[in-house]
């Protein structure tokens, strides 16, 4: 009996030390700091709303922290914000602003570091170097951040969300923007990007490097240097993705290098220089797009190869596609050109003659940038006739064999 | 007559100028690296190549010029310049007489991971606190494929 006894008074004993609490933290010198260092696993802090002047603020336990009517963490333009150590940390609703930058190391409002399960709901973080940053972080969820920088320096300028050697991330709902790429991956593994929100970024709104098997889905990438770079890089499904007003000289809406076994379906192209620029790509599938309003809609380098572009929408662009050589291995079935003048007998809505997607005149400004000042002059127009007739520099082996008559319903 | 002379000579040197073989500054940000594509944001590593005929292909690190140049046919009286690495304005110098630093922790855009300083004496600070090897140009291009 007094055995039993003991092991329920051990019992209940345990239970007691280990039951969450919850710790409320007002402003104060250090409350913070001292609050996270007097939790115990499993306690919940709930921070009221003021300023905290603090920084370095390191959470090596497993807590969660709430904010109540956005609390402010401060770094004060010199310090890092935040690190996670620990695994299943949840931090939300607080706004982390102003880290210091260095040219040494990367310093970041939230930094998640060899830890697994953390979570990052509802937050702000404004004006740091670097935004997020995952290292070693695996089945992470960055979900609703407001990501901002108004301070535009491109050697120090970090990115938005930054995951390096991390995988099984999910990260969603986000808002970035003014950092150097919005979202970052490197080495990063099946993970998922989808309903983000990535505008005004120097570079990318969203870069992939030596990054496999990850997706993104149903985002939007608006006024970046160039909406999304996926680059050496297997498995890739792109879907349901906007990319829109990508402009400049090195600008494209999606650049493709050294990518293999990826699909592109159902996105949106509107508005880019380039919407996609392929180079050294190998078996992508290019399916049910909208290109539209685009200079290029369509750059394949001739060391593409085994890419397949189905059903697609070319509406309005300058050009739709353009290459630099003759060779091509590419295959482009049932697309629906706006510039297509063949005629349907038939009736079957497939266009009876094959329609040559790339206009003498592309070929030309591909190898002579600077002859583009006589686009749609009459010269042009003359020239574009003629080859029609007799092609005679545009690659014969592009061209789609079953064009449709009428614009395909996305 | 004698003006019209004189407007041609002066347009026909000026011309020449325009075609020397010069440096062409980087426009950080919007120039796009010539191998590996991307826009060249980082003034710490950035590279360019000058043909002889004057043509400057330019580059986000070292590793992508030297890429660039396996890759492609090369002239070998090429000018190759790259970012001083120490110096705080980052000008470019002689990428043959650089002393370089390959570390992890540099975190060059493509990977490369090289840093380039004008002389020894600016990379020992670096080198004693990585615990690294002082390189050379010829110690790169034996490297890299």
């Amino acid at each position: 009996m007094m055995k039993h006894l003991w092991l329920l008074l051990w019992l209940t004993g345990s239970c007691l030390t280990n039951y969450a609490t919850t710790i409320r933290v007002s402003p104060g010198k250090d409350a913070l700091r001292t609050a996270i260092g007097k939790a115990l696993p499993g306690d919940t802090l709930l921070v009221q709303k003021g300023i905290y002047q603090e920084h370095d603020i390191n959470i090596t336990r497993t807590i969660t922290i709430v904010g109540s009517g956005m609390p402010v963490i401060d770094a004060s333009s010199k310090y890092p914000g935040l690190l996670i150590t620990a695994d299943s940390v949840v931090i939300q609703g607080i706004q982390v602003q102003r880290t210091g930058r260095s040219s040494i190391s990367d310093i970041a409002g939230i930094r998640i570091s060899n830890a697994k399960n953390v979570v990052l709901r509802n937050n702000r973080i404004l004006d740091c170097t670097y935004g997020i940053y995952l290292q070693n972080a695996h089945n992470c969820t960055i979900l609703n951040n407001i990501v901002h920088t108004g301070i535009k320096n491109e050697i120090n300028g970090g990115n938005g969300i930054h995951a390096w050697k991390c995988d099984r991330l999910q990260i969603s709902g986000n808002n970035v923007s003014g950092h150097r790429d919005g979202i970052y991956f490197e080495f990063v593994t099946d993970s998922k990007i989808d309903n983000n929100i990535s505008y005004t970024n120097q570079r990318y709104g969203l870069h992939f490097m030596f990054s496999h098997q990850n997706s993104y889905t149903k985002n939007t990438f608006r006024e970046n240097g160039a909406g999304v770079a996926v680059m050496y890089t297997r498995g890739v499904t792109m879907y349901d993705n906007t990319f829109v007003q990508n402009w400049g000289d090195a600008s494209y809406g999606l650049l493709l290098k050294e990518i293999t076994d990826s699909k592109i379906e159902h996105n949106r192209f509107i508005k880019n220089t380039i919407a996609i620029h392929m180079e050294g790509t190998t078996r992508v599938d290019v399916l049910h797009n909208l290109f539209q309003d685009n200079g290029w809609a369509l750059r394949v380098m001739a060391s593409s190869s085994g890419s397949r572009f189905t059903e697609n929408n070319f509406i309005s662009n300058s050009f739709d596609v353009v290459t630099n050589g003759t060779l091509m291995l590419n295959e482009f079935h049932r697309n629906y050109w706006d510039k297509y003048d063949g005629y349907d007998l038939d009736r079957d809505h497939i266009g009876d003659v094959p329609h040559y997607p790339v206009s003498v005149y592309a070929v030309i400004s591909e190898k002579i940038p600077a002859a583009m000042i006589l686009y749609r002059s009459f010269l042009t127009g003359i020239m574009e006739q003629v080859e029609k007739v007799m092609p005679s520099m545009i690659p014969d082996q592009l061209k789609d064999d079953s064009p449709m008559m009428k614009k395909i319903e996305l | 007559m004698k003006h019209n002379t004189l407007i041609f000579l002066l347009g026909f040197f000026m011309l020449q100028f325009a075609c020397s073989p010069d440096f062409e500054p980087v426009d950080y940000g919007h120039d796009a690296c010539a191998h590996c594509r991307m826009t060249i944001m980082d003034k710490r590593y950035a590279a360019e190549l000058i043909t002889p005929k004057g043509k400057a292909y330019k580059f986000d690190d070292a590793i992508c010029m030297l890429q660039y140049m396996s890759a492609n046919q090369v002239s070998p009286d090429s000018r190759l310049l790259i970012a001083d690495h120490s110096d705080a304005t980052h000008p470019f110098i002689d990428a043959r007489k650089a002393i370089y630093l390959h570390n992890p922790s540099f975190k060059t855009p493509m990977n490369g991971n090289y840093a380039a300083f004008a002389s020894e004496k600016a990379a020992v600070p670096l080198k004693d606190n990585l615990e690294q090897k002082l390189l050379h140009w010829e110690d790169l291009t034996r490297i890299n494929p």
